[in-house]
């Protein structure tokens, strides 16, 4: 394993017998940092759809009947 | 590889969600809904309607599909677990929590099944994210997670990430600083501390520099992240992270456990439990399942439990510039002395290796490659908050107090009524000091509070007993009516809720058996007393400081 490959300890291949070819048993994610920058994709677009949501309306909460 | 592994179960827990947010909607579902004593109707037809229609359509598209190796299928075939986990949340918050509450309350009334006065489920803080970490770890370790969710457990950690991102947008700068100099204060103490510790017990028990260096981030800052960061900085092996990450994965569920059970029957505030789940739990996800299962009907204790956490994360290039000095220290030092005579090693898997060249490596890449992004998320969001974009419109940052904003335009009926304003004329001769007096004359006139000033000046009045019982029951309603919590708060705390529920069930289908029987030798004997020292100690430094520290104790 590389060493300085975050996602490359694999916790649980020796029990299931699952073999990960991309990410790792803890992230399906190539790296923390690409993990770290989707995560934050997606708070942005939780947040601004929150916001948009409260402030205008729009919205699938808002098309569903919910204020 | 093709990821996608075709299924009708997901299809059909996206039809099971839609079924049950029809039938919550209709009414079919109220009789049993009020049995179970549920708060939750609303977020039940939303949620099973949204989560029913992602999972009944992409649920259709993995059935009939066509799946081709590549990135589309490797990420969307994540979707079968991520339905998968938000069942399971789902159920055991609609149904299961309150269920498990019923049936300890009949112990508790006809068996005398109580403790302290309390019922089982809640001096062992059993609520629905307790209980969804449990049932994931039931899932994975009895059952299994089928294959068709295999890819998607992964995702929990994401959910995670997003949630501490999202909680920025409900602290406020009172607040912050308000716990910045006790989180500082703490975790400088403990942090700095148990790493110390952890090196100095290495050294005494010759265990190697790597597994010294690794497993002191892992135990001093925040678990798993730490331990990867800190892994090049001292060349540690893989077997060797395995072994922290065990050791880390196997203290942090027990205290995610204890902890709750031990804050409740001290009785500690949200605010010291969160403090000292911050700063005692060593890993960020166990961190947030202990907060919420000290408190999983508010957000006060999260709130400051990940003050704490994010504290001690940014103590991470401190701790990783430290580790780069003390390896290199350490092995010119060994290298020095193996000249003459051979090293000695530990026991097990652990032994020392042969003595290298100290390592080469770039301390600032190693930060900036490793710092956890999702902490500048946090912050971002939080500055974001500070702007007041998330505000009502004509409503700043500043208005704020406590998370709540002043708008005293109301209505005649949230006017104090007469008697309540002849109460308080009664009550104005008793007053001396100048504010306070001044205050309480324009709410007299007014039969409101005019400003953000008034309010303190009166809840001061309030505290300090010169007013009457009816005088003071008036300023307290006069209080309520002109503070307002913005309306989006609500939207971020259920979103954030269900995040970190997302996250936690998933958190619990990870942990297995094996991965926690990889804790084992010299890291485990050195976590656990280390990490006993760093819970013990610093649950007894918040009971006897919180005055000092500006916390609330009990």
């Amino acid at each position: 394993m590389d060493r300085k490959d975050s996602q490359g300890v694999d916790v649980h291949t020796t029990e299931s017998g699952f073999k990960y070819h991309r990410g790792s048993a803890l992230s399906i994610f190539k790296s923390d940092r690409r993990e770290d920058i989707v995560a934050l994709i997606c708070a942005c677009l939780i947040a601004l759809g929150v916001w948009a949501h409260v402030n205008y309306g729009i919205g699938v909460f808002t098309w569903l009947g919910f204020k | 590889m093709v990821y996608t592994k075709p299924h009708p179960t997901i299809l059909l827990i996206g039809i099971a969600l839609l079924i049950l947010g029809y039938l919550t909607q209709v009414g079919y579902l109220d009789g049993t809904l009020s049995w179970l004593g549920s708060r939750t109707k609303g977020e039940m037809i939303y949620l099973s309607y949204a989560v029913g229609a992602v999972a009944s359509v992409l649920g259709l598209w993995h059935l009939v599909g066509i799946h081709r190796e590549g990135s589309i299928d490797y990420y969307s075939s994540a979707i079968g677990g991520a339905a998968f986990i938000m069942l399971i949340a789902m159920l055991i918050r609609w149904f299961g929590d309150p269920l498990v509450a019923i049936g300890s309350r009949w112990l508790g009334d006809t068996l005398g099944w109580k403790f302290g006065g309390q019922y089982i489920h809640g001096m062992l803080g059993l609520n629905y994210i307790v209980l969804g970490i449990v049932a994931g770890m039931l899932i994975v370790n009895v059952f299994g997670i089928p294959g068709w969710a295999q890819n998607g457990v992964r995702m929990s950690r994401l959910g995670l990430k997003t949630g501490v991102i999202l909680l920025g947008t409900l602290y406020f700068l009172q607040e912050i600083l308000h716990l910045g100099l006790a989180s500082f204060t703490l975790i400088g103490i403990f942090v700095l501390g148990s790493v110390g510790l952890v090196l100095l017990m290495c050294r005494l028990m010759r265990v190697s520099n790597s597994m010294g260096g690794v497993l002191s981030a892992g135990i001093g800052v925040c678990g798993v992240s730490a331990a990867v960061a800190a892994a090049p900085v001292v060349q540690a092996k893989s077997s060797e992270i395995a072994y922290t990450i065990g050791t880390i994965l196997l203290w942090g569920v027990g205290c995610m456990f204890v902890f709750p059970i031990v804050g409740k029957a001290l009785g500690m505030s949200p605010e010291a439990f969160g403090a000292w789940a911050g700063t005692g739990i060593l890993n960020s996800a166990q961190v947030a399942g202990a907060a919420l299962a000290f408190q999983s009907d508010g957000i006060e204790t999260l709130k400051v439990a990940e003050i704490f956490n994010i504290t001690r994360i940014l103590f991470l290039p401190l701790i990783v510039v430290w580790l780069a000095v003390w390896y290199v220290r350490r092995e010119t030092a060994a290298n020095g002395a193996a000249l003459g005579e051979p090293r000695p090693h530990s026991v097990g898997a652990m032994a020392a290796p042969a003595p290298v060249a100290p390592p080469e490596v770039n301390v600032t890449k190693v930060i900036v490659d490793k710092f956890p992004l999702f902490v500048l998320g946090f912050i971002f969001m939080f500055l974001l908050n500070l702007t007041g974009v998330f505000l009502p419109k004509g409503v700043s940052s500043s208005d704020l107090w406590k998370g709540s904003y002043f708008d005293n335009n109301l209505k005649e009926d949230r006017l104090l009524k007469p008697k309540e304003v002849a109460a308080l004329r009664t009550d104005a001769a008793k007053v001396t000091r100048p504010d306070h007096k001044a205050a309480l004359d324009r709410l007299v006139a007014n039969r409101k509070i005019m400003s953000m000033a008034d309010y303190h000046a009166l809840d001061g009045l309030s505290a300090s007993g010169a007013l009457g019982r009816e005088g003071k029951a008036a300023v307290s309603a006069s209080k309520r009516v002109v503070l307002h919590t913005p309306r989006i708060i609500p939207w971020f705390r259920d979103w954030i809720f269900w995040l970190f529920a997302f996250g936690l069930t998933g958190l619990g289908m990870q942990i297995t058996m094996s991965s926690l029987k990889q804790a084992g030798g010299e890291p485990l004997v050195i976590g656990g007393v280390i990490g006993t020292i760093k819970a013990v100690g610093s649950l007894i430094f918040i009971l006897v400081f919180a005055g000092a520290l500006g916390l609330q104790a009990l």
